[in-house]
């Protein structure tokens, strides 16, 4: 993994059409500026997490519903 | 009304009942409109949350405060102003669970729970502040065992 330290305003490049500024800092906040093409998908990582997570606990096996509402029962 | 659901069998419902999540639920933008269904009557630390929108959608939900007691979920700012919930706004909070055959294998997110308004029931799934929660929490807890206790 590559590590940079960068100033306000300061820019790194990833290939030829990627752009990220650090535009402000506050605590423990940073502030980017992301230029690059539309079709790049760019994402906050904990969305995406959210996301494959409901997945996950949308395609439940009958089998694991059966297993709590056993326990329901029981209760 | 009625929609049948993969679960519970045919549910009855009136407009008043749905449970509208503006922005869906992550990975799901465009479902938009739930019911929330008792999984057995005397029980509801666990719930239904059923699509109307697709019937084959459902998501198991529990009190995130039965299997965590001292959950203490914080809001981002965005999602301050994106709720517009105020301190007394009556909510309830829910957190998804992926179940698991044994249920001591399942988890539940703890990190991104639904915020239930119980008077609009306007609802939200949210992203927490709290680095201490995981989208996968186990909850061992649960095991058909605990009555021997």
């Amino acid at each position: 993994m590559l590590i940079l330290q960068r100033k306000t305003g300061e820019s790194i490049l990833i290939g030829d059409d990627i752009r990220i500024t650090v535009t402000d800092t506050s605590g423990d906040k940073v502030k980017l500026a992301i230029e690059a093409p539309r079709s790049i998908p760019i994402a906050r990582e904990e969305l995406v997490e959210a996301a494959k997570s409901n997945k996950e606990a949308a395609g439940l096996s009958a089998d694991a519903l059966n297993s709590l509402t056993r326990i329901l029962k029981h209760d | 009304m009625h929609i049948n659901t993969p679960c519970l069998g045919t549910v009855q419902y009136e407009q008043k009942d749905i449970v509208t999540f503006r922005d869906g639920l992550f990975g799901f933008e465009t479902m938009t409109d739930y019911l929330l269904i008792h999984l057995s009557p005397e029980e509801d630390s666990f719930m239904c949350l059923q699509s109307i929108q697709d019937e084959s959608l459902y998501f198991i939900l529990a009190n995130p405060f039965v299997l965590c007691p001292d959950y203490h979920p914080a809001l981002r700012e965005e999602d301050l102003r994106r709720t517009d919930f105020q301190e007394d706004t009556p909510v309830i909070f829910y957190t998804i669970c992926v179940l698991k055959s044994p249920i001591d294998q399942s988890t539940c997110n703890l990190k991104a729970p639904l915020i239930i308004r119980t008077d609009t029931r306007n609802s939200f799934q949210v992203v927490l502040e709290n680095p201490e929660y995981s989208f996968r929490s186990r909850f061992p807890d649960l095991s058909p065992n605990r009555q021997e206790v």
